[in-house]
């Protein structure tokens, strides 16, 4: 069995998906198709090879190369982390290779027939579905990041290293720039997340939970009610449309707990949960659940913890 | 310019009902039009209110879309056209992108294409990218905004931020929910949509053979669909001051 995964450049996903491709299939040869430089620590991430693709600043012609390549290399399965531009990537070379595509897939395993069983979660995630994809090859997934832990130090043999450079196709797109996003503190990285929902009512909501933020040394998250209303930016959101985090601690405040959020956080250590509704889903998926304004409670913390590190 | 707006009808509601044959009840819920193509239309009938030309509605599924595609007509699209027919149920990304491009060709193009990013209920933003690669013509996908002019400007939302990418036509642009926020219908519009007529199209009409389209050409097959287990931890209802106390203690080094 030959699997092939995409590591986009700069980005650990795709070394993820490469250990899961191992722990799924031991046997396989696993074939990294790694843009940009390549890392110190990929040469020892459980690739067979390494095939070092050149940055094209053409998402759509960098697809068709990878298509390209997909093409001649003929692997049975093609992983890509289901990032924004993974899933471009990934949607525009299967459409290339007349193949099956299945999208931010949470689970990979292999049947007893040898395909891959590619599990997602739809409807808000209130479902989860198998997909199979039994004829077309390859059997191309977009997996979720964070979902796969990144295996540190892999021991095992070194990958051989080689250059892949597919004909580069006429450009369809120009980039013009990128604007960095404003969130200083990297959701996916960090050990305490306080994150605000509908019901912290309003963008100022999110200036109350950004100073507790800071005094824990957190990162301000947000679901994607809050987002779709404008009161803080898409860099913030968690859940099935955002990122997923593994914090030690996590705060939600006034958060409903509706699946497509609660399975962006539910790897979390240990959560509490603040909403003036004792019925709300969000205390299912806490630890500690306080029934109170999320404000009062909000400013309850601030006030006790910045007292206690005044040595008041 | 002349732009098709892809639009799809989806579920109201995503509480989703299992029948007892694990398959999904769909009879009962309300449908409405997908939120990111109600901010795709918004932003072709902006562009075409400034430019000029034409905005076609299109859409594939069962006849009752064509309620949804009215609607459209009533919020101010010039034309609308469905691809409704048995033969295309069931399709997966890759067959409906097939249907969807075979489609446009088979309208005589468009200079641009307005997509939602993503439907609400399958959640995969697969197909807008997959027709724009069968057509071979430039994609933007989770597009923030986007301006017609020269040339197409669209500024990708991404993990890290925001990307601006800009290409020539025709080209294929991806919305966002929140991006544009589609207009109401007028009294001239509801009178219009509803003595207009909504094209139906089946797969002979767009180029394709019956074993081209639907379920049978979907290289992807569902094989078992669960409904999700919720709520794992026991939840323990404390005061903020209780909770503050069992964090410390759980925490001692976190500065709580």
């Amino acid at each position: 069995m030959k699997i092939a995964v995409y590591c986009e450049a700069g980005r650990d996903d795709g070394l993820a998906l490469i250990a899961q491709a191992r722990r799924m299939a031991p046997e396989a040869s696993v074939t990294a198709l790694l843009e940009g430089p390549v890392p110190e620590k990929a040469a020892r991430c459980g690739a067979d090879e390494i095939l070092c693709l050149d940055t094209v600043e053409d998402d759509c012609g960098q697809g068709s190369r990878i298509a390209a390549l997909l093409a001649e290399l003929r692997p049975d399965i093609a992983l890509f982390p289901a990032t924004v531009r993974g899933r471009f990537l990934s949607a525009w070379a299967a459409a290339r290779l007349g193949t099956g595509l299945t999208a931010d897939c949470t689970g990979l395993a292999l049947t007893e027939d040898g395909l891959l069983r590619q599990t997602r979660p739809a409807y808000g995630s209130n479902l989860l579905a198998d997909i199979l994809c039994p004829v077309s090859r390859p059997q191309m997934a977009s997996v979720r990041p964070g979902v796969f832990p990144l295996q540190p130090g892999l021991s095992g043999p070194e990958a051989s290293v080689r250059p892949a450079d597919p004909p580069v196709p006429p450009p369809l797109l120009m980039l013009v720039r990128r604007i960095p996003a404003d969130n200083s503190v990297s959701l996916s990285g960090a050990d305490v997340i306080v994150t605000g929902g509908k019901g912290i009512g309003g963008a100022e909501g999110f200036q109350v939970l950004g100073r507790l933020a800071e005094l824990l040394g957190g990162a301000l998250g947000a679901t994607r009610s809050a987002v779709d209303a404008g009161w803080i930016s898409y860099a913030h959101q968690i859940g099935q449309t955002g990122v997923t985090v593994r914090p030690r601690l996590y705060l939600a405040f006034g958060v409903s707990g509706a699946v497509q959020h609660t399975v962006g956080m539910s790897a979390a250590e240990t959560v509490v949960a603040v909403n003036t509704d004792r019925h709300a889903p969000i205390f299912r998926s806490a630890d500690y659940g306080i029934v109170a304004d999320w404000r009062e409670t909000a400013e309850y913390f601030i006030q006790t913890i910045s007292e206690r590190k005044a040595g008041i | 310019m002349n732009i098709i707006v892809c639009i799809k009808q989806v579920p109201d509601s995503l509480e989703v009902r299992l029948k007892d044959d694990y398959t999904l009840e769909r009879d009962f819920v309300a449908q409405v039009m997908n939120p990111a193509d109600e901010s795709a239309l918004e932003w072709a009938l902006r562009v075409r209110d400034r430019t000029g030309g034409a905005v076609t509605a299109l859409s594939m599924g069962p006849a009752r879309a064509e309620g949804m595609l009215r609607e459209a007509l009533a919020r101010g699209a010039d034309q609308a056209v469905l691809l409704t027919d048995p033969r295309f149920a069931g399709a997966d990304t890759l067959v409906t992108a097939r249907c969807l491009a075979s489609a446009i060709r088979a309208l005589g193009g468009a200079d641009l294409i307005a997509c939602g990013r993503r439907a609400a209920d399958g959640e995969t933003g697969q197909v807008g990218p997959m027709t724009a690669s069968m057509l071979d013509i430039p994609c933007v996908t989770n597009a923030m905004r986007a301006e017609a002019a020269e040339r197409l400007t669209a500024e990708q939302l991404t993990e890290d931020g925001v990307t601006v990418w800009t290409c020539g036509y025709p080209a294929l642009v991806t919305f966002c929910e929140w991006s544009y926020r589609l207009r109401l219908p007028t009294l001239a519009g509801l009178k219009k949509a509803r003595q207009a007529e909504v094209r139906r199209l089946m797969p002979e009409d767009i180029g394709l053979s019956a074993a081209e389209c639907g379920l049978k050409a979907s290289p992807t097959r569902v094989r078992h669909v669960e409904a999700q287990p919720a709520g794992v931890r026991p939840c323990r209802q404390v005061s903020a001051a209780e909770c503050l106390a069992a964090l410390r203690e759980r925490y001692p080094e976190a500065g709580l």
